[in-house]
């Protein structure tokens, strides 16, 4: 799973903007996972293979947003 | 800092003399971020997760080479910034501007964390805390600058 974690420092309209960049999602869909983040400390933003989720995470990691992938339990 | 024009190839912004001056000092602070702030999984327990790391940080640390070149070609270009009668005119890409957010947001979140990460706002700045404090606001405001004139009105 790759996850984005909350900090105090990323602004919620940069993080929107990321996540609309790096997947290609619609702002709806971005600002959703851009809440998720503020407001519940984390987001699953996907679940993909160990390549794939590595790629998402190296292209988050670009924008200076803390992200990380976990195993799927 | 004011976008004056924009199309699908160029954004041109006005900047005054200082702000010009502002950015510019802002920018030679990159990169600010250390780069071992960024592990790849908190868990940990992921396959050939030592090797995985490795690579993360030679792509982060090349990525940072690159940026570091592209940023000095930048600041060298006579024809970024145009004097105009009342400023400046810089004049970007879509593609600069994109890269300049990750640039600004790693001055941004790099300066929060020679802070020690503070979660809340700090209350007294010192001549230690002071320019990173400094730092982390301006490169926020030309952020939300920027972000504002890709995002057009809504």
């Amino acid at each position: 799973m790759v996850i984005c974690w909350n900090d105090p420092v990323n602004y919620m309209d940069y993080v929107t903007h990321v996540f609309q960049v790096v997947f290609g999602w619609a702002r709806r869909k971005a600002e959703f996972h851009m809440r998720q983040v503020h407001e519940q400390g984390k987001s699953v933003l996907a679940r993909e293979s160990m390549e794939k989720a590595e790629h998402y995470v190296h292209q988050l990691q670009k924008y200076s947003l803390h992200a990380t992938m976990e195993r799927d339990e | 800092m004011n976008l004056i024009r924009s199309t699908k190839d160029q954004f041109q912004f006005r900047l005054g003399g200082r702000e010009k001056r502002l950015l510019l000092d802002l920018l030679k602070l990159y990169p600010c971020l250390p780069v071992a702030r960024q592990p790849l999984s908190k868990s940990g327990g992921l396959p050939d997760q030592e090797t995985a790391q490795g690579l993360l940080d030679e792509a982060l640390a090349e990525q940072r080479q690159e940026n570091r070149r592209q940023l000095q070609a930048l600041l060298a270009d006579p024809g970024r910034f145009q004097e105009q009668e009342t400023g400046w005119r810089l004049s970007l890409s879509p593609a600069d501007l994109e890269w300049l957010l990750q640039i600004l947001n790693d001055i941004r979140v790099g300066s929060w964390v020679r802070l020690g990460s503070p979660e809340e706002r700090l209350a007294q700045l010192d001549e230690k805390t002071a320019p990173h404090y400094w730092a982390m606001e301006m490169s926020g405001r030309f952020q939300m600058q920027f972000l504002e004139a890709m995002q057009g009105p809504n």
